[in-house]
C-alpha cells in the first residue's frame, strides 16, 4: 500500500516538475502586466469596432501614423515626419527599417490598402478617413489628399493603425470584420502589427496575451514584458481579484469600490476627468413607439416629452448616490476641455415632477406612457445601476419603463441596426474636439461619408446638417469655436439628447505599477511600468 | 396525460393525505421540536409570500413611491439608519424586508411549480419504466441516466439558452418565469422517476396488482388507482427535498442573470443586486436576502429529512 502510495507520488512530483520545466525556462524577471476590464476587446480587426477597450488593447500590437506622446501632443510614430504641400495634400514620410511581426516590411503600399480598407462598409472608422485619396509616391512616401481642407486630419490618422498588405490579402481580410452580422474572420483572432507586443494567444472573452517583440524598432519607457488581458465581468470579482494580486490594473472601477480600493496598502488609485459623457437617446424617426406603448405615436418626436424627462431626471442623486460622486452633473453631450464647450450648458434644469407630468399631459400623455430602455450592462461605469436610477426615476413623471440591459456584445449590434425606442449612450470626443460627436450623433445618416455613425436616434434634420459642415469647414479657428459652441446649445435647447454627467475615469493598479492615465481613457502601454 | 388521470392523481393525493393524518405522523411531528420550528418557518415563509401587502412595511411593486435619499440606508440599529427601512435599504432607496417579501413571492410561486411538474413528470415516466418494463423502461431510465450526469445547474442553463435562442430574448423575457420553472423543473424528474420506478417494479409483482389485471382493469386504472397510492409516500419526500435544491436553483439562476429579469425582485436577483456592494461596505443589500435564502432552506431540508425518517416503517 506504501509502496503503491509512494510510487503514485514519485510519478505526480516528476511529472509536475516536467510540466514546470517550460516555465522555469522563461526569465525569472519577466514583467507580466495583468489588466482587468469589466469586457473584452471585440475583436483583434484594427477597423471592425470602434470601442476604446479594442482601440487600447489593439493599440499595443499595431501602430498609426502619428500618436500622441505623454503629453497628449501629437507625435510621429510610423511617419517620421509630414507636411502639408497645399490646403488639401499631405504628404508623410514613412520611418524606414519597420518590420511586421511576421517580417514584413512596412512600405507605402500598406498605408495607402490600411486607408482604404478603412473606408469599407463593415470599418467603423470611416469618419476619420471618409473621402481621403492615399497614394503611394515612392517605398517610403505616402500622399492623403482630403477632398476639402481639413485641419483635423492628423488627429483623425491616430485612430487608424496600420496593417500589413501581404497578410492582408494573404489571409483574406481585406475589409474589416463584419461585427453587425456577427462575421467570424482571421482578423477577429490573429493580429500582426508594427507594435512593441504581438499575439500570443486570443481566448475571447478569458484572456489574451501579448508579447514583448525583441526587435521592436521603437524605444520606448514602458518595461512590461507580458500583457495578460482578462475580462472579469462580475465587478466585485474584478475589485476582488486586483485586492487578492490576481490583477495587476483595473481599468474600469465600479464607483463604490473607490473608497475602499483607496484605503487598501497595496493598491494605488489614479483619477481624472474623463472626457466622456453618459446620455440617453431616443428614437426620433418612427411615427410608432418600436418598443412601447403610447398609443400608436413616438412620444420621444415631441421636445416636450423629451423636457419633461430632463425635468424629471435628477442628475445630482444620481452623481451622489450611483456615481459616489466621480461624475460631474451636466446637461450637454461633450465634456469640458473639448473644442467647443461652453460651461453654461452644463448646469441642466432642477429636478420638478410637477414640471414635468404638467409638460406630459400639454403633449397628450397625461397618464404617461410606457416603453423599453436598452441598456449595456458591460460597457460604462455602473452602467446598469445607472439606468435602474432612470426608471425608478421616470416612473416618478408618469412613464412605464422596462429596462432591457444586456452584455455589450449583444447591446451595440442591437443600436447599430437603429433597433430601440431609448438607450443609453457614452460618448467622447476623440480629438478633443466637439465637431466628432456632432457629425457623428447629430447629422442625418450617411455611412460612405461616415457621417451620423453614431446617430441611433436616427434623427434626421437637413438644416442642422448644413450648420453642422458649415462649422466644420470653417477654418477659422474662433469662428469655428464658436460655431460648434451654438450647435451645442441648439441640440441641448431641443433635448436631443438627454444628458446625466460627464465620467471621472478611475484605475486602481497595485502599488508597483505606474502608468499616466489619459482623459480619453486609452491606456499607452508604452508608458506603463512595474517594479 | 388526460384530464381524467389528472383528477385520479389529485383524487389519490387526497386520499393518501387523509391517512396521513390519521397516522400516528401527526403525533410524531408534535413531539419533534425541530420539524414543528421547521413547519412553523416555511408556514411564515408561504404567508409573507401570499400575503406580502399585509407582512410588508412598504410597497415595492410602486417605483414611484421610492426616494433616493433613502438609498443605500443602513439597517436601523447602525447610526444612519431609520425604524422605517429595519434592515435597511437598497440602491434605489428601496426597503430591504419589503423587496425580500415580495422577492420570496417569485422565488417560492418558481420553486412550488417547478416542483410540482417535475413530480408530474417524473411520476408518470417512473411508473411507465416500472409497470412495462422492456424498451419502455429502457428508454425512459436510459435517459434519466443521460441526464443524471449533467448538473441539475447546467439542464437547466441549457433550456433556458434554447428558449433565448429560439425565440429571441423578447419573448424570453415575456415569459421569464415560466421559462425559469420548466428550465429547474426539466432538470429535477428524474429524481421522481427512479425513486416510483423502483417501488413500481416491486408493486406490480404483488397478488393485488396481478389481480386487477386479471380482473380486466383497464392498465391506466391498475396504474393510478392500484398502484400510485402505494408509491406515493416517498415521493412526498422526494419532492421536500426536490423543493429545496428549486429554491437554491432559482436563486443561482437569478444570480447570475439567466432567470428573472434584474428589474423584478426574486430573492436571487436581490442577492446579485447587494453582490456589487459588499466590497463597499453597503453589506445590507446581500446579507440579508442572504439569510432569508439560507433560513429557507434549511428549514425545508430539516422539514424534509424528518419526514423522511418518520415514515420510514424501518427507522420505527
Amino acid at each position: 500500500m506504501t509502496n503503491v502510495y509512494l510510487r503514485g507520488l514519485a510519478g505526480a512530483i516528476l511529472s509536475t516538475g516536467l510540466l514546470a520545466l517550460p516555465i522555469m525556462a522563461a526569465p525569472a524577471m519577466a514583467k507580466t502586466l495583468r489588466i482587468g476590464a469589466q469586457a473584452d476587446a471585440g475583436t483583434m480587426d484594427p477597423q471592425a469596432q470602434n470601442i476604446q477597450t479594442t482601440i487600447t488593447l489593439l493599440s499595443m500590437i499595431y501602430e498609426p501614423l502619428i500618436t500622441r506622446d505623454k503629453t497628449l501632443a501629437k507625435a510621429p510614430m510610423l511617419a517620421e515626419s509630414w507636411t502639408q504641400v497645399d490646403p488639401n495634400t499631405w504628404r508623410f514620410k514613412l520611418r524606414p527599417n519597420v518590420k511586421f511581426h511576421d517580417g514584413g516590411s512596412l512600405t507605402a503600399e500598406d498605408v495607402v490598402f490600411t486607408i482604404k480598407r478603412a473606408q469599407s462598409a463593415t470599418s467603423q472608422f470611416t469618419a476619420y478617413v471618409a473621402g481621403l485619396q492615399p497614394k503611394a509616391i515612392d517605398d517610403l512616401t505616402v500622399e492623403i489628399v482630403t477632398p476639402k481642407p481639413d485641419p483635423l486630419l492628423i488627429d483623425k490618422l491616430i485612430y487608424i493603425p496600420i496593417m500589413d498588405k501581404e497578410w492582408s490579402e494573404k489571409n483574406n481580410a481585406l475589409t474589416p470584420q463584419n461585427l453587425k452580422e456577427k462575421q467570424e474572420s482571421f482578423t477577429a483572432l490573429n493580429a500582426n502589427g508594427t507594435g512593441p507586443y504581438k499575439l500570443t494567444s486570443r481566448q475571447p472573452d478569458s484572456k489574451t496575451v501579448l508579447n514583448r517583440v525583441p526587435a521592436y524598432w521603437g524605444k520606448m519607457d514602458g518595461d512590461i514584458d507580458q500583457v495578460d488581458f482578462t475580462p472579469v465581468a462580475s465587478d466585485p470579482t474584478r475589485v476582488a481579484a486586483l485586492l487578492s494580486g490576481e490583477l495587476d490594473l483595473v481599468i474600469d472601477l465600479p464607483s463604490q469600490d473607490v473608497a475602499r480600493l483607496a484605503q487598501s496598502p497595496d493598491i494605488k488609485i489614479e483619477k481624472i476627468d474623463e472626457f466622456r459623457t453618459i446620455f440617453f437617446g431616443f428614437d426620433l424617426k418612427n411615427d410608432t413607439l418600436k418598443y412601447g406603448d403610447a398609443g400608436g405615436k413616438n412620444p420621444f418626436k415631441d421636445v416636450r416629452v423629451r423636457q419633461a424627462i430632463n425635468l424629471g431626471l435628477d442628475r445630482d442623486a444620481v452623481v451622489r448616490t450611483v456615481m459616489r460622486g466621480l461624475a460631474s452633473p451636466t446637461a450637454q453631450i461633450l465634456a469640458p476641455n473639448n473644442v467647443g464647450y461652453d460651461a453654461a450648458l452644463d448646469k441642466g434644469p432642477a429636478r420638478n415632477v410637477e414640471a414635468a407630468k404638467k409638460l406630459l399631459a400639454d403633449a397628450g400623455y397625461p397618464q404617461g406612457f410606457s416603453f423599453t430602455l436598452d441598456c449595456p450592462n458591460d460597457r460604462y461605469v455602473n452602467d446598469e445601476q445607472v439606468c435602474k436610477t432612470l426608471v425608478t426615476m421616470l416612473s416618478q413623471i408618469g412613464l412605464k419603463v422596462t429596462l432591457n440591459s444586456m452584455p455589450r456584445a449583444k447591446f451595440f449590434p442591437k443600436v447599430w441596426d437603429r433597433d430601440t425606442s431609448m438607450y443609453m449612450m457614452g460618448f467622447n470626443s476623440p480629438f478633443f474636439d466637439g465637431m466628432y460627436a456632432l457629425e457623428t450623433t447629430v447629422m442625418t445618416r450617411n455611412d460612405a461619408k461616415g457621417e451620423g455613425i453614431y446617430n441611433y436616434a436616427n434623427y434626421s434634420n437637413p438644416q442642422l446638417d448644413t450648420e453642422i459642415a458649415a462649422a466644420r469647414d470653417e477654418l477659422d479657428t474662433a469662428k469655428r469655436t464658436k460655431m460648434i459652441a451654438a450647435l451645442y446649445k441648439k441640440i441641448t435647447d431641443d433635448a436631443l439628447y438627454v444628458s446625466l454627467y460627464n465620467q471621472v475615469l478611475v484605475y486602481a493598479m497595485r502599488k508597483n505599477v505606474s502608468t499616466p492615465i489619459r482623459p480619453d481613457n486609452w491606456l499607452d502601454i508604452r508608458w506603463v511600468t512595474m517594479n | 396525460m388526460n384530464g381524467s388521470s389528472v383528477a385520479t392523481l389529485g383524487h389519490q393525493i387526497a386520499r393518501t393525505s387523509a391517512r396521513v393524518w390519521r397516522s400516528d405522523l401527526v403525533s410524531d411531528f408534535l413531539h419533534a421540536p425541530v420539524a414543528v420550528l421547521s413547519f412553523a418557518i416555511v408556514l411564515l415563509y408561504v404567508l409573507a409570500a401570499a400575503f406580502p401587502s399585509v407582512f410588508a412595511p412598504h410597497s415595492v411593486t410602486d417605483l414611484a413611491s421610492l426616494d433616493f435619499s433613502d438609498a443605500f440606508r443602513p439597517p436601523a440599529w447602525i447610526a444612519g439608519g431609520d425604524i422605517r427601512f429595519v434592515f435597511g435599504a437598497d440602491d434605489q432607496g428601496r426597503d430591504i424586508l419589503s423587496a425580500i417579501i415580495y422577492g420570496l413571492r417569485i422565488s417560492l410561486f418558481v420553486s412550488f411549480a417547478a416542483v410540482a411538474i417535475s413530480l408530474l413528470i417524473g411520476v408518470v415516466f417512473g411508473l411507465l419504466a416500472g409497470f412495462f418494463g422492456g424498451w419502455i423502461d429502457a428508454l425512459i431510465m436510459r435517459a434519466a441516466d443521460v441526464q443524471l450526469t449533467f448538473p441539475a445547474m447546467l439542464v437547466a442553463v441549457l433550456i433556458d439558452g434554447v428558449v433565448r435562442a429560439a425565440f429571441g430574448e423578447r419573448v424570453h423575457d415575456q415569459f421569464a418565469v415560466w421559462i425559469l420553472i420548466m428550465a429547474i423543473a426539466l432538470s429535477g424528474w428524474v429524481q421522481y422517476a427512479r425513486t416510483v420506478r423502483g417501488l413500481t417494479l416491486v408493486e406490480s409483482g404483488r397478488d393485488y396488482v396481478q389481480a386487477a389485471r386479471l380482473s380486466g382493469r383497464p392498465t391506466s386504472f391498475v396504474l393510478f388507482r392500484h398502484i400510485l397510492p402505494n408509491v406515493a409516500t416517498p415521493v412526498f419526500v422526494v419532492a421536500t427535498i426536490q423543493l429545496a435544491v428549486a429554491i437554491i436553483l432559482e436563486a443561482t439562476l437569478s444570480f447570475v442573470g439567466l432567470g428573472i429579469p434584474p428589474t423584478q425582485p426574486s430573492l436571487g436577483t436581490l442577492i446579485r443586486v447587494g453582490n456589487g456592494y459588499l466590497l463597499s461596505g453597503e453589506w445590507w443589500l446581500a446579507i440579508f436576502p442572504g439569510l432569508a435564502l439560507v433560513i429557507l432552506v434549511l428549514a425545508v431540508n430539516l422539514l424534509g429529512d424528518w419526514l423522511r425518517d418518520a415514515l420510514n416503517p424501518r427507522l420505527k
